[in-house]
């Protein structure tokens, strides 16, 4: 099966990073493309995913290298082949201050096409510079995307091309669109990115095997608008979030009606909504934080993506949603499969993160004569020296720079972990009734609302009493301590086709489990 | 963790075999009636390398049953030796899961803990001795000179100790094995 994930405008790309670290839990299928579409190309959110996409596919090429880093194939962590491309973010309308105007070549145009031009967008619209996006205007959104072609010279396009000529050929192929229906390039690209796959498809003549799915996601945030913000600045106005998707589900509602263009559509949102602290209109200074809503379209997809999810015939329209109660609990989250529990996966990688962020990363990293103080204790002995000794030196190559940069590209990516869940655990809630028990960050992290792109920071070290606070890390669950960890660690068999640092990666994950 | 104990103990009861089954021959050879025509099992060896027969035959006691007494004597001072060895080393083998190593490096500290324990072992291993060969409890314990008390205590807590070292090296969890003295030279296999 051939599985493909599209993230549509900043919440695409947010929920993709969602969907990247459920991937790199063992939530994920065992392949998936990935590529977004925002026509806000230097959008935060956007590079911030792109970043941790590229962070993710290096760490897995070099922890599933056959013969030399291997976790095994059974490994869970970092089980999905996800594959992207630098240039696999598709920009509708490129160039460097793109109007519809010019877009839809306005002055070429016939009197009476021009007419009905001018009663469907006003003269700001038309004149838009949309090089930061479509401003909340999913009118203009989805009239550049039409008028662009979906052609296989684009990277993007392409993947989808090859996509569904693998569908001619037998293969299964299932296809995720994920966008908000209350901005500007999700809701005008949610159904028509959909459709154009599909009239590639009607072009193509393949008639089966082409599933698409899509995450849907209604009014989950909005933010104060700054008193300063000059009145004629078009962006997504929270106060219109709610007529748009009014407006938006009345039009899909037809559409889906007459058209089956989508199998599956997950529908979730957040009530009441949740407060960003920092209103940006757009481009590399939008960091908006993760929040838990996305969490749940990237479950979406994985679920769309797992095997034992059957197609019906029939479109099926699925709400995800919490408990009616202000309390945000580890009950909320859906299980992928029933089969995949991604609670339990979720709490085992976070503990895999902070252990071998404050644990093993540091205690690890250096030269071999530093790390060499482990060198009498079991797991160093069982599980590091014996998987990386050398003939040639007669010593472990773990000080080597190759295990090095591992070493230290796993601590960044659980830098990444700890980050993004604390964030999302203080932002989902910050200023409002809810509560989100889900676990404790406090004692290792600081989070400062205020700030724009970091809002989290971690501690460079903790003291003994702050490790201790590990077993209440995970809120409503049994209480795992470091020293159980380690303990783990010490017993854990190794499996017969892992190699060198990937038996330490895929030890200390499964011992951070159940 | 249950399971991590369940995989150590077997190990820990190869440890304290090695040294535990002739304990366990000895008590046994000690117990049985004594029959000069078996060297080991019911013989008096032991007797003759502890007891003062002069003393003995100085009271006009008999000879032979003084020597059964004084096997009975030693089993049970062999016993209780056993247990105390049983109980500290099964203590520090379990009690080494509980420990709380909870990043690399952190067994070594727990090496004072350990000499402690296995200070105590010893102590109780020497006051055990005391107890059975200078008080009343057994007759013929008046009949056990000062030098031969002093080699006892000492051939036991030597062969006891060793039983306890032994036992705990292969008994201790995994992840404490630096607390333990050479615990670390082992190999550090899946199965070990």
């Amino acid at each position: 099966m051939k599985n493909f994930l599209i993230g549509i405008g900043g919440t695409g790309a947010k929920c993709i990073e969602h969907l990247v670290h459920t991937c790199s839990a063992g939530l994920g299928p065992d392949q998936l493309w990935v590529g977004m579409v925002d026509q806000d190309e230097a959008n935060g959110n956007v590079n911030k995913t792109k970043i941790l996409l590229n962070k993710y596919i290096s760490l897995r090429n070099k922890l599933r290298e056959e013969g030399k880093n291997d976790l095994s194939i059974e490994s869970d962590l970092f089980k999905t082949n996800i594959t992207t491309d630098p240039d696999a973010v598709w920009i509708p309308l490129p160039g460097a201050e793109p109007t519809l105007k010019e877009v839809v070549n306005y002055n070429a145009l016939k009197d009476e096409v021009k007419g009905l031009l001018n009663c469907l967008y006003d003269p700001t619209e038309q004149q838009l510079p949309l090089s930061e996006g479509f401003r909340g205007r999913p009118n203009i959104g989805a009239a550049a995307m039409l008028a662009t072609a979906a052609n296989e010279n684009s990277k993007f396009w392409s993947q989808i091309h090859k996509a569904i000529d693998a569908a001619r050929g037998g293969e299964n192929v299932r296809i995720f669109i994920i966008g908000s229906i209350f901005g500007g390039t999700g809701a005008s690209g949610f159904p028509n990115i959909a459709r154009k796959i599909r009239a590639i498809q009607e072009e193509k003549s393949v008639t089966s095997n082409v599933h698409i799915g899509g995450a849907l996601m209604l009014p989950y945030f909005d933010y104060e608008v700054p008193d300063d913000i000059d009145d004629g600045t078009i962006f997504a106005k929270p106060n219109q979030f709610l007529d748009q998707t009014k407006a938006a589900l009345e039009y899909y509602s037809k559409l889906f009606e007459y058209n089956k263009i989508f199998d599956q559509v997950y529908v979730t949102g957040w009530d009441p909504l949740s407060k960003l602290q920092k209103f940006e209109v757009g481009g590399n200074t939008q960091f908006n934080s993760p929040l838990f809503a996305e969490t749940y379209a990237a479950l979406g997809a994985l679920k769309f993506f797992n095997e034992d999810n059957k197609i019906a015939e029939t479109q099926e329209i699925f709400h995800i949603g919490k408990n009616e109660s202000n309390d945000i609990l580890w009950s909320d989250i859906p299980n992928v499969s029933a089969s995949l529990n991604s609670k339990d996966k979720i709490i085992n990688l976070i503990r895999f993160a902070f252990s071998y962020n404050w644990m093993y990363g540091p205690a690890l990293t250096g030269s071999l004569s530093k790390i060499k103080k482990y060198s009498n204790e079991h797991w160093f002995k069982r599980i590091i020296e014996a998987n990386t000794y050398s003939d040639e030196t007669k010593s472990s190559t773990i000080g080597h720079e190759n295990n090095q940069k591992i070493i230290m590209q796993m601590r960044e990516y659980c830098q990444d972990i700890l980050t993004w869940i604390t964030d999302m655990t203080h932002s989902t809630v910050v200023n409002s009734d809810q509560r989100m028990d889900l676990i404790l960050t406090d004692f290792f992290s600081e989070y400062q609302p205020k700030e724009n792109s970091k809002k989290v920071s971690l501690k460079e070290k903790l003291s003994g009493t702050e490790k201790k606070e590990f077993k209440k890390l995970i809120i409503d669950n049994e209480n795992l301590t470091l020293a159980n960890i380690m303990s783990n660690i010490s017993y854990m068999g190794t499996k017969r086709d892992q190699k060198g640092l990937g038996v330490f990666m895929d030890i200390l994950f499964r011992s951070c489990g159940k | 963790m249950m399971i991590n104990i369940l995989k150590t103990l077997p190990w820990y009861f190869v440890g304290l075999g090695t040294l535990g089954i002739p304990a366990i021959l000895l008590i046994v050879s000690l117990l049985v009636p004594v029959d000069a025509e078996n060297y080991f099992f019911g013989s008096d060896w032991v007797a003759n390398s502890f007891l003062d027969f002069a003393g003995v035959e100085e009271d006009g006691q008999d000879r032979f049953s003084t020597t059964s007494e004084f096997n009975i004597m030693m089993a049970w001072l062999n016993i209780n030796l056993l247990i105390v060895t049983f109980v500290f080393s099964l203590g520090w083998s379990i009690g080494s899961h509980f420990l709380n190593i909870d990043e690399p490096g952190k067994a070594k500290f727990f090496g004072l803990p350990w000499i402690v324990i296995s200070a105590l072992c010893i102590g109780a291993i020497v006051v055990v001795c005391l107890i059975v060969l200078t008080s009343s409890i057994f007759y013929v314990s008046q009949y056990v000179t000062t030098d031969s008390t002093f080699n006892i205590i000492i051939i036991s807590a030597v062969f006891y100790g060793l039983m306890y070292w032994i036992a705990v090296i292969l008994g201790t969890a995994r992840q404490a094995r630096s607390a333990v003295l050479l615990a670390n030279k082992l190999p550090a296999r899946n199965f070990l």
